[in-house]
């Protein structure tokens, strides 16, 4: 999977390309407006990071050029204004998500997956993880072929994890994936534990290897040791 | 009232007293006039009676007619002055008293004194200032009338340009950036209002913008450091080698961003409304966005096994969605926070009030500053916030919201 990550701040940009090469993605970078654009012209890309808050120009004009060509690349809008009219003008603009930052770099993967996921409408639909299976368009799992009854969030607890595998993903990262802006007030993580004993007990009731583990203090990795 | 209204008011009254004034004054000038005309007419009789008298030494010989009569009497009197008066005397031929005017003198004739009484009927002067007034009447009332239309439709045109700039001053929106048009006036005191309202207008659009942008600036200032120790963290976890200790100080750090985060983000939140940004409008069913943040909260809830105890009716309120959204999400999330394990929480929802109470550990804030920024529990890991932009909120609606106790219950009232 190729991705183009167009990001001005270098920290943020650096991090994202090492998390997500980790992941498997090949990553390319533009620093301002015209290296973005030039790109772009040049190359296709499965998934598109764009920051709206472009020096040298500003990033929903980079979403209109993209659209004004009839692309097919998925386009994720990142930026620090939470301000709602920049959010509805990027979705309108054909923007595919939008991730205020600070964000975690798991949540990131993760919608990026999905991103991509919904691009590739006819082909790849399922997520192969060992003995899991995920077919994400029907939103079902099935363990060795067996299927396996989730709740909406023990589901999204497999997927957030099957796509993020063999990293830490901290407390913090799930709850906000999982219960999005309104984990802000909540004080403790404890309820997360609940969540994650009982899918644990569920996929280990049919037979599935326990790939998620406790990292102390931390959060959680799914992986296979 | 009404400027127009008012003015009529005014003009009527004063013009009807005017007119009335004038009629009164007329009236009686004309009478007097009239009066004097018929004391003339018999004056000069009593002149020329008396020239006769004194030329032939006899009394003129009288015609009396309907028009003027005269008596003659022999008297013992002495002459005397003419003296004039009104005498009401009944006519045979009209069938009705009428008044005369009469004037009556002794003269001597020839060594005998004669009591001279000439008499007008003042009928004709009657008929005639009656039909004076009449036609002075209608000349008032008409010039009245023309006035009072002329002045309607003159004055209703010459506030146009007002009406105008009024309109457009109520329909100024400082966040949907209206702009102020004039209508062109020749009337100097609507010219300087129009520029008066311009160049206002002009100066709040500026200064809402540059507040705008600094809010959305400083934001973007702070999330960007923000997002940089955020996205490091997330791949300093990555290391396999963080000892025990130093993974206790990563989510140390952890701790901190994420409170720095919701930090900025609620200040800026409390800005926005502060500023009057978010003010669409829309109709909203509260009692389904309790319902809806009551699901949303479930695993937080039963978590801790808290039970809900609901009485809601259906009520819709006008105000923004989402300050709607926060008020009830601020208020829920309050109350499962501060609850204890096992507790309750009663929610009740009328069409003019919404209730929240929940059972909880004694406050340790100051019950009069429950509602001030940073006001939070010794055990509350908030920020302190929560209630702070339910209150701003409730203040830009002007809905009064109240906090009590009552033993182990705390209860939160507000009234639409």
């Amino acid at each position: 999977m190729k991705i183009l990550i167009i990001e001005d701040e270098k920290v943020i940009r650096e991090s994202i390309v090492t998390y997500m090469t980790d992941e498997r993605y090949l990553c390319e970078i533009a620093v301002d407006y015209p290296s973005a654009l030039e790109k772009i012209e040049m190359y296709d890309y499965d998934c598109i990071l764009l920051d709206i808050t472009l020096p040298g120009g500003n990033g929903l004009s980079l979403l209109k050029e993209l659209k004004k060509t009839n692309r097919l690349d998925g386009v994720l809008i990142i930026s620090a204004r939470n301000a709602i009219d920049d959010r509805v003008e990027g979705l309108n603009l054909g923007a595919d998500d939008y991730l205020t930052k600070p964000f975690h770099l798991s949540e990131l993967s993760a919608r990026v997956a999905a991103i991509i996921r919904r691009k590739q409408f006819e082909g790849n639909n399922e997520l192969q993880f060992n003995e899991i299976s995920i077919d994400t368009f029907a939103k079902t799992i099935s363990i060795n072929n067996l299927p396996l009854d989730l709740t909406r969030r023990e589901y999204d607890l497999i997927l957030f994890f099957v796509t993020n595998k063999n990293r830490v993903i901290s407390k913090n990262a799930i709850a906000e994936h999982l219960w999005g802006d309104e984990m802000d007030a909540i004080d403790n993580f404890d309820f997360i534990y609940t969540h994650i004993k009982n899918l644990r007990k569920k996929l280990t009731d049919i037979g599935c290897e326990d790939y998620i583990h406790s990292i102390y203090g931390m959060g959680y990795k799914f992986s296979n040791q | 009232m009404k400027l127009l209204s008012k003015y009529n008011r005014i003009y009527l009254t004063a013009s009807i007293i005017v007119f009335l004034f004038i009629g009164i004054v007329y009236y009686f000038v004309i009478s007097f006039v009239l009066i004097e005309q018929l004391n003339h007419s018999l004056k000069d009789k009593l002149n020329e009676i008396q020239t006769y008298a004194n030329t032939n030494k006899a009394l003129l010989p009288i015609a009396n007619s309907r028009h003027q009569i005269i008596f003659y009497k022999p008297t013992l009197s002495p002459p005397e002055r003419r003296k004039f008066s009104n005498v009401p005397e009944f006519v045979k031929e009209d069938n009705e008293m009428i008044q005369f005017r009469q004037l009556r003198t002794v003269i001597a004739v020839d060594d005998q004194n004669y009591e001279v009484i000439i008499r007008e009927p003042e009928t004709e002067t009657d008929d005639l200032i009656q039909l004076i007034l009449v036609i002075t009447s209608i000349i008032a009332v008409f010039f009245i009338l023309m006035l009072f239309v002329i002045n309607r439709f003159l004055l209703q045109k010459m506030w146009k340009p007002f009406q105008y700039i009024l309109a457009q001053i109520q329909r100024f929106n400082l966040s949907t950036q209206t702009g102020i048009t004039v209508q062109e006036t020749d009337i100097t005191e609507f010219e300087d209002l129009n520029n008066a309202v311009l160049s206002m207008s002009g100066k709040v659009n500026q200064e809402y913008h540059s507040l705008k942008n600094f809010t959305e600036n400083a934001s973007h200032e702070m999330q960007t450091p923000l997002a940089v120790l955020n996205a490091r963290l997330d791949l300093l976890i990555q290391n396999d080698d963080i000892s025990e200790k130093e993974i206790g100080q990563l989510q140390e750090m952890y701790g901190a961003v994420n409170r720095l985060t919701r930090l900025n983000k609620s200040l800026l939140l409390l800005t926005k409304i502060e500023n009057r940004q978010f003010s669409e409008t829309e109709s909203v069913q509260l009692d389904q966005l309790i319902e809806e943040k009551i699901i949303q909260f479930s695993d937080l809830i039963s978590a801790r096994n808290i039970t809900i105890e609901k009485e809601i009716r259906p009520t819709e309120l006008k105000m923004n969605h989402q300050l709607a959204e926060i008020i009830i999400n601020n208020l829920l999330i309050n109350a499962i926070n501060h609850n204890h394990e096992n507790g309750s929480i009663t929610i009740s929802l009328e069409h003019d009030e919404l209730m929240i109470s929940n059972t909880g550990s004694p406050l340790t804030v100051d019950p009069e500053k429950v509602f001030e920024r940073f006001q939070k529990s010794e055990h509350s890991e908030g920020l302190g916030l929560g209630l702070a932009i339910v209150k701003q909120i409730c203040d830009r609606y002007n809905f009064i919201i109240r906090y009590s106790q009552n033993e182990d219950l705390h209860i939160i009232r507000l009234v639409f």
